[in-house]
């Protein structure tokens, strides 16, 4: 039965080994470079997903930054951002955010974002993103309890933060790097006032203390320990005087501070006689405004008005443009000033004029004096925060190194100076956004 | 005589492929791989303009922020405002003023992200104020790789 046999002879079995050998040679090359292409790909999606989870979870705390509850105490330091390394209070060599919000009536949170090396000394090291929760009682915040501090993001090569309008550096006084805030005067002093009247209870927080000052005029000289830009000064009559609404309107004024390193500030205020009539207790003036920077007067068009019972009148300034320290812009700013003068020793129906009568005295009583604007200087602490995030893939690929490409610049960091270190197999992407805090922002408004 | 050779049957009676049927047959598997490996092109092609969304996204998130407390400038918008039409490369940068600010770092955004602009690209913005009212439309455009990756975002603010 051989001759009948059916089959592959050697030949041919060579021939078809040597071209299957050859089909699956190639099926594995396609292979490889698939998965290849696979891996890469993956990576990259991981480098752009972290950044956008990054993005997302850090513009969602800094946007809060400020939110404070009505009960709750006054948040001081709402955003601070740390210009790292070099920064005051710096852990590590990239930047570091922290903010301050209330969650509820009952917790305030402080958020710190920063990265931390992982794992350390590794040849795999890279940086960590952490974030640190602390929780406090927002009525009575002495401190805060750490609740977590983990991980958020890993694989970040570089986080930048910068307040800006631009590119904010550092020390830089450009509209928008500042923090934006109530400033506090380092000393205020009455320049203008009998016997002198202690004007530091001007700026002590309670409006149950103030100064009297027995004078138709009054001045105070406050000075601050920071360049700023001023958006409005705000005053308080003493709290134990009843009655009388006060008013005000706004008005768009932009104060350009020249910065310089005299920081002074001379408040005046000037006392306008009154035909009115008061009672005890009520109000029956106001003083007429002015103001003045640096010697540069700024006159109220109003020259007199009334409040309380006398006058239902508003009483408001509307400076005149005298100087190029205030321009208008298209920025709104308001710049108001709230006061009384009231008549302490005159009896119902009678005016308070003075010289007219004995007994008659006029005192000019403020409870409080407050500033506001923007403080430069310090930590950067602006309305308006840019992320920017560099992160690297976590896996090798190809066969030859790459370096990241020069000329980008990430926050206020000119890159190439550290990326020229990053000459490896490693993937990197870098991402930028920005968000407003509208607290912040609204807050120097009014 | 050479009948015998492989197990009596006759030669011209063998059955098989030859030598140029199986190249052929490799060719035309070779050509499935390469389009195969066309696939894992686009698909890299596609990733990359995914990954310039993503960023384009961002850019555009930051400038809708921005005009957010621009509510003046709004105003005056489409016809004297200072950002319709605005081409991102006219921004001036090492501006002070607030607003050559904002679009200074607009431009440098855009530029550090997706890349100097090439030919095809194009970034800008468009402002148009809804049927007369205080509604106002921002189109922000912002292409990159040289127009393969073309990407458009709108808000409506509110410019009152």
């Amino acid at each position: 039965m051989d001759h009948n046999q059916k089959g592959f002879s050697l030949p041919e079995m060579l021939i078809s080994v040597a071209i299957s050998a050859i089909i699956m040679g190639a099926a594995f090359g396609s292979y490889s470079i698939i998965q290849n292409n696979f891996d890469w790909q993956n990576d990259m999606k991981s480098i752009g997903q972290s950044a956008r989870a990054v993005a997302m979870i850090i513009n969602k705390d800094v946007r809060m930054a400020g939110f404070k509850d009505s009960d709750g105490s006054n948040i001081t330091d709402a955003v601070t951002i740390r210009d790292c390394p070099g920064g005051v209070g710096c852990t590590g060599n990239l930047d570091e955010i922290t903010v301050v919000y209330d969650e509820s009536s009952t917790v305030r949170r402080r958020i710190t974002y920063y990265a931390t090396p992982f794992p350390i000394g590794s040849t795999n090291e890279r940086h960590r993103l952490m974030r640190r929760l602390e929780t406090c009682d927002p009525g009575t915040c002495n401190g805060f309890t750490v609740v977590y501090d983990e991980p958020v993001a890993d694989y970040i090569e570089d986080l930048q933060f910068t307040g800006s309008r631009g590119n904010c550096q550092s020390g830089v006084t450009t509209q928008g790097c500042g923090t934006t805030k109530q400033i506090i005067p380092r000393f205020l002093t009455a320049t203008m006032c009998s016997g002198g009247g202690d004007a530091a209870l001007m700026i002590d927080g309670s409006t149950d203390t103030f100064i009297s000052c027995p004078d138709t005029q009054a001045s105070f000289t406050a000075s601050f320990s920071n360049p700023f830009r001023i958006n409005s000064i705000k005053m308080s009559t003493a709290a134990h005087i009843d009655g009388g609404v006060l008013t005000n309107s706004e008005h768009p004024f932009v104060a350009t501070w020249p910065y310089g390193t005299d920081h002074n500030v001379d408040v005046e205020l000037s006392m306008f006689s009154m035909a009115g009539e008061c009672a005890w207790n009520e109000g029956c003036g106001e003083f007429a405004r002015q103001f003045s920077i640096d010697g540069v007067t700024f006159v109220g068009e109003n020259s007199e008005c009334f409040i309380g019972t006398v006058s239902g009148t508003d009483c408001y300034y509307n400076g005149t443009i005298q100087d190029d320290f205030f321009k208008y812009t298209t920025l709104r700013y308001d710049f108001r000033i709230q006061g009384r003068h009231i008549c302490t020793y005159t009896e119902a129906g009678q005016d308070c004029n003075p010289g007219s009568q004995p007994f008659r005295e006029r005192h000019l009583e403020i409870a409080e004096i407050s500033f506001f604007g923007e403080e430069f200087g310090g930590a950067i602490t602006p309305s308006e925060v840019e992320t920017s995030i560099l992160i690297r893939s976590p896996n090798e690929h190809g066969n030859n190194d790459r370096s990241v490409g020069s000329g980008i610049t990430l926050g206020n960091r000119t890159a190439d100076s550290i990326f020229s270190t990053w000459n490896d197999r490693f993937l990197r992407d870098w991402f930028t956004t920005s968000t407003v805090i509208r607290n912040l922002h609204y807050q120097s408004q009014n | 005589m050479c009948s015998t050779l492989l197990g009596g049957m006759e030669l011209k009676d063998q059955k098989g492929v030859t030598i140029i049927e199986a190249i052929v047959a490799a060719v035309i598997v070779g050509i499935g791989f390469v389009a195969v490996y066309g696939l894992t092109t686009a698909s890299t092609r596609t990733l990359l303009s995914s990954i310039d969304r993503e960023k384009a996204n961002m850019i555009s998130s930051m400038i809708f922020e921005d005009l957010i407390t621009e509510t003046a400038q709004i105003r005056t918008c489409p016809t004297t405002c200072n950002f319709n039409n605005l081409v991102f490369t006219e921004a001036g940068a090492n501006a002070t003023d607030s607003w050559e600010a904002k679009k200074s770092k607009w431009f440098l955004a855009a530029n550090s992200a997706l890349g100097q602009p090439t030919v095809n690209d194009v970034r800008l913005i468009n402002v148009n104020q809804i049927n007369n009212s205080t509604q106002f439309s921002i189109l922000v455009t912002l292409h990159s790789r040289d127009g393969s990756s073309q990407n458009q975002f709108m808000r409506i603010i509110n410019g009152s």
